[in-house]
């Protein structure tokens, strides 16, 4: 499954930049930056990709991001090198994350529980490395319980699926079954894009 | 609420090209003499595979989710509404394309409508 995904955003990676980087990401902006700006002490960023998200970051914060795509993270060095804060990458996958127990106080996702194969073994994994009582801060698209969007949704879903997202996921019942105390959901574009704040209990 | 000009221009554009498409493909796609209950869901299902592919081609200038939702929606009204009209009345290819456009632009504003409700903090008893 990994290398099988693997595969997948390394294909992706080339075109990446043109299909996300400029609409996408101008919408987005501004809601990204305002979830971001409450990163403080030790963060690990979920699925960097080709480092697009790296502009909505606050200065001077200690970031270890992930990616599943070598060739994603090859395409986001120069973004992590101009970073102004201390920003390291690794190649990972998130459902083999080999961090400790409890090193991370916060972690961020942007768009990345749409692409993740088993999404509740992902989160489990980051309620694991985070320390009890750090928070997750998801900027994510999800499914929609509101007709007819929901239909075509599940509609789309294939396709999108084939290219890389799945489009229909329940995320934020996905981040409680995984354990997480949901403290705040905020919808971004109907219901469908949203922020997912959360925080990982005292075990 | 959207209030670039830049992204509502897009937004229009985008739901006007994918209704116009959905109705067109649906009166050259759907028989005029079908009973008016099937072609309405043929008409659908061009239009909303119309609109997707509008939306997805869109989608890198002006925005995924807020681009090909609206679009998808457009494509699948326009279809709707002109395989309905073609069926009953019978529609020429021009009216079809104009009826498909602006069956997109009720689509945005239904859309808009939804996202100044839903828009913002949710109660996280729903």
């Amino acid at each position: 499954m990994s290398s099988e995904n693997q595969q997948k955003w390394d294909s992706a990676a080339g075109l990446y930049d043109l299909t996300g980087g400029f609409g996408p990401e101008k919408r987005w902006k501004g809601h990204k930056t305002k979830l971001f700006s409450s990163m403080k002490g030790n963060i690990l960023f979920m699925a960097v990709g080709t480092g697009l998200d790296i502009a909505c970051f606050p200065q001077g914060q200690q970031i270890t991001g992930i990616d599943i795509s070598p060739k994603m993270l090859e395409r986001a060095r120069p973004r992590v090198a101009s970073y102004s804060g201390q920003m390291t990458v690794r190649q990972m996958d998130i459902h083999k994350m080999d961090f400790e127990d409890a090193t991370f106080d916060q972690v961020y996702t942007s768009c990345t529980f749409c692409s993740v194969p088993d999404p509740l073994k992902g989160l489990t994994g980051i309620r694991r490395v985070l320390k009890p009582g750090g928070t997750l801060h998801m900027f994510e698209h999800t499914g929609s319980r509101i007709f007819p969007f929901s239909a075509m949704l599940n509609f789309m879903n294939p396709l999108c699926r084939s290219l890389g997202p799945e489009i229909n996921r329940d995320t934020v019942a996905n981040v409680r079954e995984a354990g997480f105390l949901v403290n705040r959901v905020t919808n971004v574009y109907l219901d469908v894009v949203k922020t997912i704040e959360a925080t990982a209990p005292a075990s | 609420m959207e209030t670039r000009v830049y992204f509502i221009l897009g937004d229009l554009a985008a739901c006007v090209l994918a209704g116009a498409a959905g109705g067109w493909l649906a009166h050259a796609g759907v028989p005029g003499d079908m009973s008016s209950f099937f072609a309405m869901f043929i008409g659908m299902f061009l239009g909303m595979v119309s609109g997707m592919i509008c939306g997805f081609l869109l989608a890198p200038f002006f925005g995924a989710m807020e681009v090909m939702l609206p679009a998808t929606l457009a494509g699948m009204i326009g279809g709707m509404v002109v395989a309905m009209q073609n069926a009953m009345a019978g529609v020429s290819p021009d009216d079809a394309t104009w009826m498909g456009g602006a069956a997109g632009v009720a689509c945005l504003a239904v859309t808009y409508f939804l996202q100044a409700r839903l828009h913002g903090e949710v109660a996280l008893d729903e």
